[in-house]
């Protein structure tokens, strides 16, 4: 079996990587696997392999993770991630999952008003909360009237 | 529903009923989902995450499958009552401060901030990912109108690990496979299920050893394929797991029948008179009568009794139900006494 990154020399080595419930093997010869500083065990997260045509130096803007962070965990911060980091990760998605695109159930395109109008009445609910336990009633009173009127734009 | 009344009451995906139960002890999908515009649980702040619960609590009570249902926190909870939850499958991780609503019977659940903002399961008894399939998506609908998921047209629904991402959707069955472990080509088969996109788990879940010769057999690939065709090429998997394993059984038989039916009667007798059980020696002499029922040695009344104990037994239900903190001694007596009261039952 060739080396899966130089294609030249012999696999000597092979490494699985399990993540959750899903794991892919890799198996590398032994100048890659020093190029790569996996040799000797030197705790590099072995995930940088399947992400070694990635932009490393990447940000999220929404959440603060950057893809150093992403490939040493393999978690995503937020839904920005995959906006952000969506190019760089496609290839390696194609390796874990065998395809990069979503081929069920598709939802409407997010629509953000609704997100923000969800995001108002989490807030109002709190300040009715709040204004409630200082009894005062026709601050609560307003609330409820704003709550109602979103509630039903939803 | 009281959180208190769940050790009163045997969930219903744990009842003898169900298709090639003999083999299959249960059947679940789970979907993960993320809400937009909030941190995904790993990296979000506690005020965020208690936003995004309480979203969620709001959205669940609008499905039917949830009314009269229960909602707790695993932060108030205490050790004994976190292992209680986890032993009944309806938590996984130990890791995370996580809400579990639950519907009537166990049937549904939704866990709020785990590895997902939500995580909805539907279980059934024996094979029967037909059932659950429509379930799950129902509430998954109601769910969807209620709330503002994560979702990208290339990548589907956004999962905080890239193992779920697209469909979010894991089936999975929980096997007893003692022929193939018995003649040794347990391994064998794994790797070929493994090499066909599918993954191999113990009693418990992802981190869980095998015990007592059961196997949750689930598919890896989320992305990239529709949700439909992941329940069928699952469940096809698992009828071919089904038959190889009742071959292996008739094969297993003819060629050592004697031997396999004294450790069968042992493994029943122990059962009806050890005055010390620990839960590992339950589990496995429990898979061996297991077994005799598949094979018609042991009357079929008995799998209803020995579902019952296999969650029953467990550490943290033995000990709600006999109200203490018992260390390992009494507990492996306890635990005894208790299989010879429930296996004069028949």
């Amino acid at each position: 079996m060739l080396c899966n990154i130089c294609h030249i020399k012999e696999a000597t080595l092979h490494y699985t990587v399990v993540m959750g419930d899903t794991s892919t093997t890799m198996y590398i010869c032994e100048d890659c696997a020093k190029n790569k500083g996996l040799l000797p065990a030197s705790g590099l997260p072995i995930f940088r392999l399947l992400l070694n045509d990635a932009n490393m130096d990447l940000v999220c803007n929404r959440c603060g993770l950057t893809f150093k962070e992403f490939a040493k965990t393999l978690k995503f911060g937020c839904s920005g991630c995959y906006d952000v980091f969506g190019k760089d990760i496609k290839s390696f998605l194609e390796k874990l999952q065998g395809s990069p695109v979503h081929k069920g159930k598709s939802l409407e395109k997010v629509n953000i008003e609704t997100l923000e109008k969800r995001k108002k009445i989490i807030e109002l609910k709190k300040a009715l909360k709040k204004a409630i336990a200082k009894e005062a009633y026709e601050t609560a009173s307003k609330i409820r009237d704003e709550l109602a009127k979103l509630e039903n734009a939803v | 529903m009281q959180f208190e009344d769940l050790i009163d009451t045997q969930p219903l995906w744990l009842n003898e009923e169900g298709l090639s139960n003999e083999i299959v002890l249960s059947s679940r999908i789970r979907l993960a989902r993320n809400l937009e515009g909030y941190r995904f649980p790993t990296r979000a702040r506690e005020k965020e995450l208690e936003d995004v619960s309480e979203l969620v609590k709001d959205a669940v009570t609008k499905s039917p499958y949830f009314a009269n249902g229960l909602s707790f926190k695993t932060k108030h909870l205490s050790q004994l009552d976190i292992e209680f939850v986890r032993e009944r499958h309806l938590l996984s991780t130990k890791k995370r401060i996580v809400d579990c609503v639950v519907g009537k019977g166990e049937i549904v659940s939704v866990l709020i901030n785990e590895e997902d903002h939500i995580r909805i399961q539907c279980l059934a008894s024996g094979l029967n990912i037909k059932a659950v399939y429509p379930v799950i998506f129902k509430i998954d609908e109601i769910l969807s109108s209620n709330l503002t998921y994560a979702f990208r047209n290339d990548f589907g629904y956004l999962t905080s690990c890239p193992t779920n991402v697209g469909t979010g959707m894991r089936v999975s069955c929980l096997l007893h496979l003692p022929g193939l472990v018995l003649t040794k080509e347990i391994n064998k088969l794994l790797d070929d299920v493994m090499s066909r996109g599918f993954s191999v788990r113990g009693l418990y879940g992802e981190g869980s050893e095998i015990e007592g010769n059961f196997f949750q057999l689930s598919n890896q690939i989320t992305l990239g394929i529709d949700e439909e065709e992941i329940a069928t090429k699952t469940e096809k998997e698992i009828r071919n797991v089904i038959d190889l394993e009742r071959e292996t059984r008739d094969k297993l038989m003819r060629e050592a029948g004697e031997r396999v039916e004294d450790k069968i009667w042992r493994s029943y007798g122990i059962l009806k008179n050890a005055r010390m059980l620990s839960q590992e020696e339950f589990v496995n002499l429990s898979s061996a009568v297991r077994l005799g029922i598949g094979i018609g040695l042991i009357d079929n009344t008995y799998l209803k009794l020995l579902n019952y104990l296999l969650l029953y037994t467990a550490p943290a239900h033995l000990q709600k139900m006999k109200g203490k903190i018992m260390d390992a001694d009494t507990r492996d007596i306890e635990r005894a006494n208790y299989v010879r009261e429930v296996l004069k039952r028949t």
